[in-house]
């Protein structure tokens, strides 16, 4: 699925901060890896170079099979609107869109038709428990909830790749609990998962953890 | 594949305004009154335009005229003493006419005489100008005849003494008691008042009208007055002649014909060309140019509107960063957000633009009541408004799009 080779990212902030330096990963077709790290050791900045939002400094990376580097940015948004979903920390819904309009915006950029993108919405909010909250608008909901919502748009697409960073830091145990249990169903269905993670209870369900030091990654 | 529907965007920026209503409504109000603003000098300029051409076209388009006007003093032709009397002969001669029937075979002329005698109603003066004309004068003009009748061929043959007067005069007249059926002195000459006319001829607005034959042979061409004890007689052959030829087309040659004539045999400026034409082109044109101004003029307080467009499409940029972040990471190119801010900003200045269209159309004609000037919302100005305001939003939108698109998705997303 994902090949990193030798990435490195720096940002230039004073004398250049290097944030991952020759960091490598291989992450297969239908895989679930949990990234671990200190705060600020540049977990979030790999996933959105997984992702294809950001681009490395240096190095190659090799996305379905395909070297991404040269790509330009209507290929890149494509690529990302098709094969990934983003599951992000703070939700990031945007609040004047109603729960089902915020679920079907990946859809709207893929040229999908409205009456289709409605159904396809309400399946996929029926999938992670929210089919009484579609016409909601995002402050009306709960954390939980708001999260739900974000899950069920990272996978109205159908993505390869659902990409995660840190879907329960916000939440209390139980409620973040239940989206783990999304994400494993996600898995089951044959998903890959790329989750980053604090929690060390459920880094510890996880097949495959990988820990980031020092801007290197290491396995376990 | 790479479809967006912009309907969509359309209602999604819509409800984004309609969710900041005052800060929406104030945006608009800059747009609203330029387009308002413009709607209104465009009718302003309409009016006038109008007024002018109906003005100017009730002298005859068609018409090339020449009126015998005196000369200033001493530069008359040399007065030849005879019998103790000085003699002064001005204006048009019977060889001009000639000259001129020559060279415009095919066009209507009419020719007027020139009474110089002074004109009493019950014993007091009344300051007007005296023509005699024929029956066929009236037609060259848009005569309106407010009351009585106009002159006749019977009247032409049968030497009837009646006159038609202009409007001014018939006030005159009524102030003085002269009413219709009353009569009138002219030199030693009593004479009808049969009827009122409206019409427009150059020389003023005073204007008595009589047979041509009637005046020809009750004041000749030589006219002896009296004036500040000396004795002066003058002499002019023809007082107008109108020339009217077939098409407006055939108007500039002619005229240029007649002013040759007259400048090879008249070697001072004793006859007066009006060519209605020249002077609709000429007022046209600065009519034009006024308006050109004052649209211009409206066109800065639709800058400001647009200025104030952008400066609010920044904040609401600024304000929705982590918005472009997500959409891009769900898959929106550069361009989607480019589209998306555009039709937003376009969405704003076009809902101003028809707001402003509809109180500049509703203005105008209250406006138009109370001041009394003539304003003419045409559909070309709604439409020009319209589409300015829709030039207004791409142009001012584009900055605050472009940036938007320009963001680096990563730092969107991490924007507090
Ligand atoms: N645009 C940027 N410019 C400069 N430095 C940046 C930028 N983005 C991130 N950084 C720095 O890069 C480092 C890694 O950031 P990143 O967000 O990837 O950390 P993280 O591992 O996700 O931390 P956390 O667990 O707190 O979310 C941080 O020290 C941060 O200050
Ligand atoms: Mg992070």
């Amino acid at each position: 699925m994902i090949q990193l080779e030798h990435i490195t990212k720096t940002y230039p902030v004073g004398d250049g901060l290097t944030v991952l330096n020759d960091a490598c990963l291989t992450v297969d077709d239908g895989e679930y890896v949990g990234i671990l790290g200190p705060s600020g050791s540049g977990k979030s900045t790999m996933l959105h170079i997984m992702g294809l939002l950001d681009r490395p400094t240096s190095g190659r990376l090799i996305f379905n099979n395909r070297e991404v580097n040269a790509l330009d940015d209507r290929e890149l948004s494509m690529l990302r609107g098709r094969l990934v979903g983003f599951v992000f920390q703070s939700f990031h819904l945007v609040p004047q869109l109603s729960v089902s309009e915020n679920v079907e915006l990946p859809l709207f950029y893929q040229g999908v038709p409205r009456s289709q993108r409605r159904e396809r919405a309400r399946k996929a909010l029926a999938q992670v428990g929210m089919s009484s909250r579609m016409r909601h608008v995002p402050s009306q909901l709960s954390g939980g909830e708001r999260q739900r919502t974000a899950i069920a748009r990272a996978l109205v697409t159908e993505p390869a790749l659902v990409l995660a960073d840190e879907p329960t830091g916000n939440l209390d145990s139980r409620t973040g609990g239940d989206i783990v249990e999304l994400l494993n169903a996600l898995h089951a269905e044959g998903r890959t998962i790329v989750m980053i993670t604090h929690d060390r209870e459920i880094a510890a369900t996880l097949p495959r953890v990988v820990q980031i030091r020092d801007g290197k990654l290491e396995e376990g | 594949m790479d479809m967006l529907w912009p309907v969509e965007l359309v209602g999604d920026g819509l409800r984004n305004l309609v969710r900041h209503k005052l800060r929406t409504a104030l945006t608009m109000l800059g747009v609203l009154c330029g387009v308002a603003a413009v709607i209104a000098m465009l009718a302003i300029g309409e009016g006038a335009q109008r007024t002018v051409l109906q003005e100017i076209s009730a002298l005859g388009l068609r018409n090339v005229i020449l009126t015998s006007v005196q000369p200033p003093d001493g530069a008359a032709e040399a007065p030849s003493p005879r019998h103790g009397l000085q003699m002064f002969r001005y204006g048009l001669t019977e060889a001009d006419v000639n000259m001129i029937r020559g060279v415009c075979p095919s066009s209507k002329l009419s020719v007027a005489h020139l009474v110089k005698d002074k004109v009493y109603a019950h014993g007091k003066r009344v300051d007007a100008q005296v023509l005699g004309v024929d029956a066929a004068y009236f037609q060259l003009f848009s005569t309106r005849l407010l009351r009585g009748r106009l002159l006749s061929t019977l009247d032409e043959s049968q030497r009837h003494q009646v006159v038609v007067v202009s409007r001014r005069v018939d006030a005159d007249l009524r102030r003085s008691g002269v009413v219709d059926d009353g009569f009138i002195r002219i030199g030693w000459q009593h004479f009808r008042l049969v009827g009122v006319v409206d019409l427009k001829i150059p020389g003023g607005d005073r204007f008595i009208f009589m047979p041509y034959h009637v005046a020809r042979s009750r004041f000749g061409t030589t006219t002896v007055q009296s004036e500040a004890g000396s004795i002066k007689s003058t002499r002019t052959e023809v007082g107008q002649v109108v020339i009217q030829v077939a098409t407006e087309r055939e108007v500039p040659g002619t005229a240029m014909l007649v002013e040759r004539i007259l400048e090879t045999h008249h070697k001072v400026s004793d006859v007066s060309l009006s060519v209605p034409l020249d002077l609709l082109r000429s007022k046209q044109h600065t009519q034009r140019i006024l308006s050109l101004v004052l649209v211009s003029i409206a066109a800065i307080s639709l800058l400001v509107g647009g200025i104030g467009i952008m400066n609010i499409m920044l904040a609401i940029v600024t304000e929705r960063i982590p918005e472009i972040g997500l959409r891009r990471a769900l898959g929106a190119r550069r361009r989607d957000i480019m589209i998306q801010f555009m039709i937003e900003t376009v969405t704003l200045s076009s809902v101003g633009g028809i707001l402003g269209c509809i109180v500049g159309a509703a203005a105008v004609p209250i406006a138009s009541h109370w001041l009394e000037w003539r304003g003419i919302v045409t559909a070309q100005s709604i439409i020009l408004a319209l589409v300015v305001s829709w030039v207004v939003g791409v142009v001012f939108g584009l900055a605050p799009a472009a940036r938007a698109a320009r963001m680096d998705p990563v730092t969107a997303l991490r924007h507090e």
